[in-house]
């Protein structure tokens, strides 16, 4: 959904009218539209249905069996065309309405004649979808896996009048209201959901039914198609109706696109200016400060692969909580912050700071400094492409010795101090102080109720927040009555959503704008120096961006991190893996679990100094995972087995010694579509004990943890046989959405040729897949023999990269495999060089963990922090907030331009130009020019010294250096292995 | 886009309107003035002038001279009338049939139906404007009454009937 006009005036809203719609199609690859069905509604009252559908994909006798339908149901019949012509434009569109859909990007592409690239700064990156050629094209840009920007392109045209052009006044473009009920619903519940899974979860009228598809059009799948679309109408009323008791009424619900928009909607309603609104001014040299200090949670292992029993406790609202601690409201809500130079005492304060000190809420007033360190063997969070392969970044806490110094928050100086005992060199400190209060201020009625009263002005927002979820939470417990307590869990689920998500993300947000063509940029950094780069991806701040407010809060929540985990280690207790706001305090090997519950107590009760909740609740609580599955609140054994960053499971032994699954991490199975369904679990697992959903997995998922753990507790940990599993024998595959131009252009051979109507659409799905490594060993022979009969002179072909294998869709998994083919050649892929579930997933128990030591494949234990020196040649490079595309690089392998690289810092270009010269000796000129990009005989000038490269530009040939290396350092263990396998 | 001006019903017409004047609740912002009809609004929220009111304000007659059949069909008949309802009367020409409004060949039947057309807006207009306001209104001050001075507020006034409901037996 978008907002109609950001040219000047203010959008109306929608109108009364409302627009449902689905649309049906093949399950070939194309997924052409087969028939649709439409609501149009006046204030919810049903004034017209019918059905629409496309001439060409039906048979004669379908038609027929459509026309009946119609005529029996009282339901009008039109053609695609006819229904955009008659019904989206001149009934939708005129009279702005709102249209509705579940996946409505789809169901768009559906109705598209044709396609191009969205243009311009709000939708480039994104598709124009023409739907008819008399009426304004459906632009749609995707945002994330439940979001997109969608709107009217502008008719075009000089539209404004003369005598308002001279009053500079612009005529209102429509941009129309678009609202996809799978957005609304992510944000509202705060979870993902089919639509047969919302219906049930919102407990509408109808509910979602079964139907076969890709079958002969019936009278029972036309009943199905128009059951879908009344689904998904009821869905939209019930979440619009939550929405309205948000009372969020300066943003109607047709904004809303995910949580943060509800965070927006609640600082709008309050009367909060956007920081860079109140203080335009702030210089750009001191924002990028701020954003060198800013890191995400953290998230570690650190027993790996070790079952141990745990005590997992998490903090209560981290991120609101850090915010109270720290007075953050104040910073949200000022005309502006100032800063003072803090050196001195920010020296003192680290030097002479006391565990017992962090107990007092004062202390915490006082961590709005960011800090300039001059690193030496110091723990920060660093953030390093780990892994040896892959350029793919990750952040862990290591020791780091710097030439050049760096900015962190004071809150992560602390954590360091107390880890390691030792104080930073400290060059320079920031102190920031917000300034006066913004005048004009609302004091607001959370959800309506004058009971929930909050004034901006002189509460603290999350910590009144928090504190009537809280009461709120209990008001439920003691009640009996089930509509009473139905309407207090919807308000507290509100006040949790509406907490989370205006207290951090909102902050940092940063969207990416595309462009056709490169742009020039001026960027800062830590060294406040302005540079500049040229890019087609610019990153651009979201209306609330306060990245102080965002690099204090998640210092402040690894500072609690810190502090658990230096009481733990004081305490005498271990611990397994720590995520962002929990962490799992593990028992020694040797501990009575009796001392080891009452010491987790003492860490616990530790932070209810801290605590600045009235309501009662513990501030660092035992999880309902740690107690027994009955109403006991009995505690009982916990276990774990954590693998990698967020890649664990908890678990209890059951009275046969098996596992029973309390929680688990669907971390690198969440792409795959599943191998089975729950109807088709295999019986030698037993049935989980715990609800799927408490746990957080499928079925499969949970059965593939099960055999891990099997395996662990049998002392075969490294062993783990996924033979029996069912479908683990077929090809693995992920399904995706082709939602960028750039993705749909993987199809360019396959579309080639054929009608509109046959190619792969915009949002159309795509299948992806992983290769053997057999497939590499082949490729390794070919080296082989190349090396055998040149006497290891002869001339390398290209390192060998498996096939990054792609297929169009089709309902059929097995079908759609024998279409594979290799996304950047257009070569056929045989499904033999394709993984199965069981060899993709072989190794899913032994992922590494690169960012520590002894985080190999088959390392358990302890893991080791890393030393890690930053060189002061091109030792750092500067890059955008590394979240952008993280759902397709997941899906589709990774991506090198997911992550946007300004430039390096430090060095002097002779010594790069050193560095690439010894490169192309060692690659090939042609062949390191082709990795990084770019032509030959720019590196040749750069060579010869004829050019200075962009700093960006250099960066690129610095990674693709490094990948050569890597991928020479893989052939040749490849290489190695085939040649060995051929000796035995 | 030649669509995008031209929309084909009234509902479509009062949203483009709408979206001229940058609101859904368009009225004159002149204090006093009620006019609320968006074929007689003019300028942009919050600057809304009703048509009359923007002449004023330019010194022009807020007054003006209607073509009751339009200036194609009949140039010379003309009907003198306030200015906002004048816009109205011509939003209401404009959804005649493209045929009879300009009745290029001079049918009969057309300009008849133009002849009956006329009247018709007009009681339209008459009705929505200029009645329906009055008995709006009577029935707020009825209930304004009732709350007041009770339901039958009327007994024991000596206000003479105005209707008779009951049949004389």
């Amino acid at each position: 959904m978008t907002m109609a006009n950001n040219e000047g005036s203010t959008p109306l809203g929608p109108s009364d009218y409302s627009l449902t719609f689905d649309t049906e199609t093949t399950t070939t690859a194309e997924q052409r539209l087969r028939v649709g069905n439409y609501q149009l509604r006046k204030k919810s009252v049903l004034i017209e249905e019918g059905l629409f559908y496309d001439p060409a994909a039906l048979s004669i006798k379908e038609r027929r069996r459509l026309q009946d339908y119609a005529r029996r149901h009282h339901l009008k019949l039109r053609t695609l065309s006819e229904f955009t012509q008659e019904i989206f434009y001149r009934k939708a569109y005129l009279l702005n309405a709102l249209i509705i859909s579940f996946n409505l990007p789809f169901d768009l592409s559906r109705l598209a004649i044709r396609h191009g690239s969205g243009k311009g700064k709000k939708m480039g990156g994104g598709f124009s979808l023409t739907l008819s050629e008399n009426w304004p094209p459906v632009r749609i840009k995707h945002l994330s896996r439940t979001a997109s920007l969608i709107d009217f392109a502008s008719p075009g045209g000089q539209r404004t009048g003369r005598s308002w052009r001279k009053k500079n006044w612009r005529r209102h473009v429509r941009r129309g209201y678009f609202l996809d009920v799978c957005s609304l619903a992510a944000a509202i519940t705060s979870g993902s959901h089919s639509l047969d899974s919302l219906g049930r979860l919102l407990g509408t009228a109808h509910q979602k039914t079964e139907a076969e598809h890709g079958q002969e059009l019936t009278a029972e799948y036309l009943g199905y198609l128009r059951n879908d679309v009344q689904v998904t109408y009821e869905c939209f009323e019930v979440l619009a109706t939550r929405y309205e008791s948000f009372k969020l009424t300066a943003t109607p619900v047709s904004s809303i696109l995910s949580e943060a928009s509800i965070g927006k909607a609640s600082l709008k309603e309050m009367g909060v200016k956007p920081w860079r609104e109140v203080q335009p001014d702030f210089p750009a040299e001191l924002t990028g400060v701020i954003m060198s200090s800013y890191f995400g949670g953290r998230s570690e292992v650190h027993l790996r692969r070790v079952i141990s029993q745990v005590a997992y406790c998490d903090f209560l609202s981290t991120y609101p909580t850090v915010s109270v601690l720290q007075g953050l409201w104040g910073f949200v809500t000022a005309k502006g912050i100032d800063w003072s130079d803090a050196t001195e005492a920010t020296r003192v304060f680290v030097e002479s700071l006391k565990l017992g000190d962090l107990a007092k809420s004062a202390t915490w007033k006082k961590l709005a400094v960011l800090v300039q360190v001059e690193a030496d063997e110091d723990l920060f969070p660093v953030r390093g492409a780990y892994a040896e392969s892959s350029s793919a970044l990750s952040i862990g806490l290591n020791y780091l010795s710097s030439d050049e110094p760096l900015w962190f928050t004071l809150a992560d100086v602390l954590v360091s101090k107390l880890l390691t005992g030792k104080t930073p060199r400290i060059k320079k400190a920031l102190s920031f102080t917000p300034r006066a209060r913004q005048s004009n201020l609302k004091p607001i009625d959370l959800l309506g109720n004058s009971g929930y009263r909050i004034d901006p002005a002189s509460n603290d927002f999350y910590l009144r927040l928090i504190e009537m979820r809280s009461f709120v939470k209990q008001h439920k417990r003691r009640c009996n009555d089930e509509p009473v307590r139905e309407r207090l869990e919807s308000e507290q689920l509100a006040m949790k959503i509406i907490a989370n998500s205006s207290c951090y993300g909102i902050f940092v947000e940063l969207n990416v704008q595309e462009y056709a063509r490169k742009q020039p940029v001026t960027y800062f950094s830590g060294d406040e120096k302005a540079r500049t780069a040229n890019l087609a991806s610019i990153e651009v701040p979201g209306r609330y961006f306060h990245p102080l407010v965002a690099t204090l809060t998640t210092g402040a929540a690894r500072l609690m991190l810190g502090i658990a985990q230096s009481l733990a280690q004081k305490e005498g207790l271990d611990w397994a893996f720590c995520d962002t706001d929990s962490m799992a305090l593990a028992r020694p090997v040797g501990m009575q679990e009796a001392k080891f519950i009452r010491l987790v107590e003492k860490v616990r009760g530790w932070f209810e100094q801290l605590n600045p909740y009235s309501s009662g609740d513990e501030l660092f609580k035992l999880e309902d995972y740690n107690f027994e599955l009955d109403a006991s609140h009995k505690q009982s054994p916990l276990f774990c087995f954590p693998v990698s960053a967020k890649r664990y499971v908890l678990f209890n032994l059951g009275s046969d010694g098996k596992p029973i699954l309390r929680k688990a991490s669907a971390h690198g199975l969440g792409h795959l579509l599943a191998p089975y369904g729950k109807d088709k679990a295999p019986s030698f697992i037993p049935v989980p004990r715990v609800a799927l959903t408490k746990i957080g997995v499928r079925r499969w998922q949970h059965d593939l943890w099960f055999l891990i753990l099997q395996a662990a507790l049998e002392g075969r940990a490294e062993l783990v046989d996924l033979g029996a599993l069912p479908g683990f024998n077929e090809v693995a595959a992920s399904r995706y959405a082709a939602t960028r131009p750039r993705l749909l252009k993987w199809f360019a051979a396959f579309n080639r040729g054929k009608p509109y109507d046959l190619q792969v659409h915009p949002f159309g799905f795509l299948n992806a897949y992983q290769t053997r490594i057999v497939a590499q060993l082949i490729q390794a022979d070919i080296l082989s023999l190349i090396d055998e009969r040149t006497g290891g002179q002869g001339k390398r072909p290209e390192a060998f990269k498996p096939p990054r294998a792609v297929s169009p869709f089709d309902f059929d998994p097995a079908v759609a495999v024998r279409d594979c083919f290799d996304r950047d050649t257009g070569e056929a892929v045989p499904p033999e060089m394709l993984c199965t579930y069981r060899e993709a997933l072989i190794r899913y128990h032994l992922h590494p963990e690169r960012k520590f030591r002894g985080g190999d494949y088959t390392d358990s234990g302890p893991l080791e922090r890393r030393h890690i020196r930053i060189p002061e040649v091109n030792g750092i490079q500067y890059i955008g907030k590394e979240a952008n595309r993280w759902e397709e690089r997941m899906h589709t392998g990774e991506d090198p331009d997911a992550v946007i690289r300004y430039g390096v810092a430090g060095g002097s270009l002779d010594q790069l130009r050193e560095q690439v010269a010894t490169a192309c000796s060692k690659f090939g000129v042609r062949r390191v020019a082709r990795a990084a990009g770019f032509s030959h005989s720019t590196v040749l000038r750069f060579l010869a010294g004829e050019s200075e490269l962009q700093a960006a530009t250099v960066s690129r040939l610095q990674v693709a250096i490094a990948q050569l290396s890597s991928q020479r350092g893989e052939s040749d263990a490849v290489l190695a292995q085939a040649r060995e396998a051929k000796r035995t | 886009m030649q669509n995008e001006s031209q929309p084909s019903n009234n509902e479509a017409r009062a949203e483009a309107a709408f979206e001229r004047l940058g609101t859904r609740r368009p009225k004159c912002s002149v204090p006093g003035c009620n006019e609320s009809d968006w074929r007689a609004l003019t300028g942009k929220h919050p600057h809304i002038l009703c048509y009359e009111h923007m002449c004023a304000e330019q010194g022009r007659s807020t007054v003006e001279q209607q073509h009751t059949l339009g200036r194609k069909i009949d140039p010379d008949m003309e009907v003198t009338m306030a200015g906002n309802d004048h816009r109205i009367m011509d939003s209401y020409k404009d959804q005649w049939p493209k045929e009879t409004r300009e009745n290029p060949d001079g049918s009969p039947a057309l300009l008849a139906a133009a002849y009956l057309r006329v009247p018709f807006d007009w009681l339209i207009m008459i009705a929505k404007r200029y009645l329906e306001p009055v008995f709006l209104w009577l029935e707020a001050l009825d209930s304004l009454f009732c709350e007041k001075l009770g339901r039958r507020w009327w007994v024991g006034l000596g206000l003479p009937d105005i209707y008779s409901r009951r049949v004389e037996q």
